[in-house]
């Protein structure tokens, strides 16, 4: 009895410490999960929140071409064959500027990053491994897309339609087009003719570059491609044409 | 002997158990009295193996030792000087002494004992 009343207040003494300790140890965990995700997390919250709003949008012009597109078919009484005809242009320009799904045969090129080469580097000469040999860089996409953009009518990376105001462009570790964010293998689709394609990339010097530095390239022809249209704007704000003075026939 | 113990794991588990929210900006202060506190505990044990135990300055001191190291830490950087840092020090350096004397004490007594023990067999 005397040995338990001796040792109670130690006792309380210890039990208090062992609540102050978890709940210290607790706090302490927490403050530093808190420094380490805090600023990241508001960021991708923020890159995320900004992409779904440009899907929204994208969503709403697709929409509105759509309706503009019910409007411009309606059978109009009278006036038949002008309507028709300007229906038709209307589906001509829209076709040359990439506002529609197109399909057709020509070529796919697939682009991936050199994941095995990499690991053997790493392993083999840590000092010299520079993961940055290894990867897809935009301007691998850029210089390809430049090679065959002459021959081919319609081209898309990863189901993003290039049209003539698409970018291709380096952000931090990803490449960016139509300012949407791509992830590797890149999948080059170029509508025209398969061999004059395949012709135009073989000869590229992208290519020999990228077949040195043994990337993963494959070109294959294929019958029949189909090309998504492009989501993107394409209002004109600030251009205007400039109206030529016609001669005068003389 | 083993009520300090358990007393000890008994805290820790009802610590995990029931999380006590603290907020975030007093986990500092929080730190410092766990040393505090440790550092009174580490004092009792030295006071159960020398017999100059006694519970209620333990426990007095126990508790104004935590508070004040907490209120000291809260102070300074109230004022803009690192007065945890004395804290810190001051129960740091108690704190090894107390585990210093404990292990002497320790070790002593452990030896003291295997005397009496071979002492006890030679007059067998």
């Amino acid at each position: 009895m005397t040995k338990w009343k001796k040792y109670l207040p130690i006792t309380i003494a210890c039990l208090i410490t062992g609540l102050l300790l978890t709940s210290a140890l607790r706090a302490q965990t927490a403050l530093d999960d808190e420094g380490k995700t805090n600023k990241n997390q508001t960021l991708i919250d923020i890159i995320n929140n900004l992409e779904a709003e440009t899907k929204v949008l994208e969503e709403t012009i697709d929409s509105l071409r759509s309706q503009i597109e019910n409007i411009q078919n309606k059978e109009t009484p009278g006036q038949q064959g002008y309507v028709v005809s300007l229906q038709d242009q209307i589906q001509q320009l829209k076709l040359r500027s990439g506002q529609t799904n197109v399909s057709g045969p020509g070529i796919v090129i697939v682009l991936d990053d050199n994941v095995s080469g990499a690991e053997t580097a790493r392993i083999n000469n840590p000092d010299l491994y520079n993961p940055e040999d290894f990867i897809v860089h935009d301007k691998s996409l850029l210089y390809l897309i430049s090679a065959i953009r002459g021959k081919a009518e319609a081209l898309a990376i990863n189901d993003q339609r290039l049209v003539a105001s698409s970018d291709i462009r380096c952000v931090g570790t990803v490449i960016m087009v139509n300012s949407s964010r791509l992830a590797p293998p890149y999948e080059i689709k170029a509508i025209g003719n398969p061999d004059l394609l395949e012709e135009a990339v073989l000869n590229s010097e992208e290519y020999y570059f990228l077949k040195s530095k043994d990337m993963p390239v494959t070109i294959t022809k294929v019958e029949d491609i189909s090309l998504p249209a492009y989501k993107g704007s394409t209002t004109i704000n600030y251009t205007e044409a400039v109206k030529e003075e016609k001669k005068e026939e003389n | 002997m083993w009520f300090p113990i358990v007393g000890l794991i008994i805290g820790i588990l009802l610590g995990s158990i029931f999380t006590v929210p603290v907020p975030i900006v007093y986990a500092k202060y929080l730190s410092i009295a766990v040393l505090a506190a440790l550092d009174s505990l580490m004092g009792g044990v030295r006071g159960i193996l020398e017999d100059s135990f006694d519970g209620t300055i333990l426990l007095s001191g126990f508790f104004t030792n935590t508070l004040l190291a907490a209120l000291l830490a809260y102070l300074g950087d109230h004022l803009g000087v690192d007065l945890y840092l004395a804290a810190v020090l001051a129960f740091g350096i108690r704190l090894f002494s107390n585990l210093g004397f404990i292990r002497r004490d320790v070790i002593n007594r452990f030896r003291a004992k295997r005397r009496l023990k071979k002492e006890g067999k030679k007059f067998d």
